[in-house]
């Protein structure tokens, strides 16, 4: 009797256990119902906000998707930006820029260039202005030492291409670069 | 007496007598053993009717001199003092008997009586506890310990109006034996078995030993017999007792309907009725303090026990229920993620890219509005942007025949850049640096004065 007793003890102390275990097992799913709640009514509401911005945001999109060069490697992307460079140096009847590049490290999807770029200060200029519309290229650092006595302008500019890693089947190579004929 | 035990285990001197469930009741034959027998533990214990079944609920009888009774004066009426009280001295009057202070029950004495104390009965034999170890061996340890004359006096109780307040002597004359109980204001004094002689004789030796006994009753009792009660073979007991004792006499019922015992356990059948022995009051009958103790928390146990059980049924519905609910809003969940193609956070990411890059000056606008800005006494030598820190450093050259003409230039380059860069902070005289180390003078008597400046742009 003594043991029995002693498992009755045991039982209540089980099943007073399993209670408080169900009890926090309920307030947890609470806490998970209010969550997804939560996150269905945060959803609901951006669902509403891009049907009512729709366009707006796919223009937003569109522009930011001219930050990236579509490209299936990050050393084409450098390639293709070099190219783009090149044709705009010579469209602007400079000689064509030196190039440098820092190692790209795997699984980057940016790389660095640096251009060194001489000429008439004017043409410089037309140069740089034209450069703004590779919007893949960001600038870092640039430097301009003007020599008023030749009218010649020497340029140096530390740039960062940045890329976004495309299948090949799906997209072109090399996306082209920029129409550069504004210029 | 109703009973709802499921055993009962007489105690001789010599036996034990263990009734089945029902055993009682259809007078089928009890199970013995001799004491002998259950020293020699555990054979034969398979031989118990419900051996190794728990939870019987058993009734031991064992004889009168079993159990011994002390009085103790002690003041307080509280029964947790009293057990307490009566614990420690048990052990002490009896260290040879270590389960002692387990096996007693007790009765206060009223307040108003002249001496405060309390009764105290319990187990003196070592054959009972022997019994009781070997009981519970076979899980039918006994809830309720009583005697004969225990069993006497609880049905005396019932039936005697003023059995509390008088000196009762109960006669129980069984087939060639005859059992004296005595009991004092409704307490057992002591009992007496005698021999009933063969012959003519036989009422006159039962005559002197009755008398003998009420003598040694009024000198236990210190008080005179009031009534003698008559059990048994009625008849020719009150026939010969009336007129010799100058006591009233009373005439006791029959409480069985004819049930028959074993011949050594013929001085139960008086107590004995159509369905056994009932459940003794806690008065007339000693509990283990630990079956007590347990019985004490048994319903508190089993409350907490079915609350606990409420409270899962309950809970489980809930958790259902909180399920159900879980899943429908995951099922929501899922039909907006499929409407939701694009996540806001990317576009959130674009605008921020975007607009940094709106805001920032590329290197071409800063150098057009650093031509408009200029003064025509100034020219650029060089010009460094970092556009991590958006920081502009400028290096130019001023020409000036005069100081003043120098200050207006360098003022002049100042606002003009200010607005033109739409600068936070407007550049002042004081930003610039010029290095007169470098100061050049021309022919025409004008200076050319070389400039640095350093700026944030946006």
């Amino acid at each position: 009797m003594t043991s029995f007793a002693k498992n009755r003890w045991a039982w209540a102390g089980v099943i007073w256990l399993t209670a408080v275990a169900i009890a926090f097992w309920n307030h947890q799913k609470i806490d998970s119902i209010l969550s997804v709640d939560t996150q269905n009514q945060a959803l609901q509401q951006e669902i509403v906000f891009l049907q009512q911005h729709g366009r707006r945001l796919e223009s937003i999109q569109q522009e930011y998707a001219k930050l990236f060069l579509p490209v299936e490697s990050v050393q084409l992307g450098v390639l293709s930006a070099q190219s783009a460079i090149c044709e705009l140096a010579g469209a602007l009847e400079l000689a064509s820029p030196q190039f440098t590049t820092a190692p790209i490290a795997r699984g980057d999807e940016t790389a660095g260039l640096n251009i060194a770029l001489e000429g008439p200060l004017e043409k410089i200029t037309l140069f740089l202005s034209g450069i703004t519309r590779l919007q893949y290229l960001e600038e870092k650092h640039s430097t301009i030492k003007i020599e008023l006595e030749r009218n010649e302008a020497k340029c140096d500019l530390s740039m960062v291409i940045r890329c976004r890693l495309q299948s090949g089947r799906e997209k072109p190579l090399v996306r082209r670069a920029e129409p550069t004929s504004a210029l | 007496m109703a009973t709802h035990l499921n055993h009962i285990v007489v105690a001789t001197d010599e036996k034990i007598h263990v009734f089945s469930p029902g055993g009682f009741r259809s007078n089928a034959s009890p199970v013995e053993f001799s004491l002998e027998e259950i020293s020699s533990l555990p054979t034969g214990m398979e031989r118990l009717p419900g051996y190794g079944k728990n939870g019987a609920r058993t009734l031991l009888v064992v004889p009168d001199l079993w159990l011994k009774q002390e009085f103790f004066a002690f003041q307080s009426q509280k029964n947790a003092l009293v057990n307490a009280f009566l614990e420690r001295k048990l052990k002490a009057a009896y260290p040879h008997l270590p389960q002692i202070n387990r096996f007693f029950t007790f009765s206060l004495k009223e307040p108003s009586t002249e001496e405060r104390g309390v009764t105290v009965f319990f187990l003196q034999e070592q054959k009972a506890f022997l019994l009781n170890g070997f009981l519970a061996r076979a899980k039918l340890r006994p809830q309720w310990i009583t005697t004969p004359a225990l069993l006497w006096a609880e049905r005396l109780l019932k039936i005697e109006r003023d059995f509390k307040n008088q000196g009762v002597l109960l006669v129980d004359l069984r087939q060639e034996q005859v059992f004296l109980y005595f009991f004092s204001r409704g307490e057992f004094l002591f009992s007496r078995r005698l021999a009933l002689a063969d012959g003519s004789g036989r009422w006159e030796s039962l005559l002197f030993e009755i008398n003998q006994s009420i003598y040694l009753y009024a000198q236990k009792a210190k008080s005179v017999l009031n009534k003698i009660c008559v059990a048994g073979d009625i008849e020719a007991l009150q026939k010969s007792l009336s007129g010799k004792l100058d006591i009233p006499i009373h005439r006791l019922e029959p409480e069985g309907n004819g049930t028959s015992l074993p011949r050594d356990l013929s001085f139960l059948e008086g107590v004995w009725s159509s369905s056994g022995i009932g459940i003794p009051s806690e008065v007339y009958s000693i509990t283990d303090r630990t079956i007590r103790h347990e019985l004490k928390w048994k319903p508190v146990q089993w409350c907490g026990i079915l609350t606990a059980a409420v409270s899962i049924i309950a809970f489980s519905s809930v958790n259902l229920w909180l399920d159900s609910l879980l899943q429908d809003k995951l099922r929501i969940q899922a039909a907006l993620m499929e409407k939701h193609s694009q996540p806001l956070a990317e576009i959130e990411q674009a605008l921020d890219a975007l607009t940094h890059r709106a805001g920032h000056t590329p290197t071409a606008h800063a150098l057009m509005h650093l031509d408009a800005a200029l003064p025509e006494s100034m020219l650029i030598r060089e010009v460094k942007i970092n556009h991590e820190t958006s920081s502009m450093e400028l290096s130019a050259a001023i020409t000036a025949d005069h100081i003043d003409r120098f200050r207006q230039s360098m003022k002049l380059f100042a606002d003009n850049l200010s607005r033109q860069l739409d600068l936070n902070r407007a550049i002042t005289i004081e930003d610039m640096a010029f290095q007169v180390d470098d100061l050049k003078v021309n022919n025409g008597g004008k200076t050319t004065y070389r400039i640095s400046l350093k700026a944030i742009i946006p």
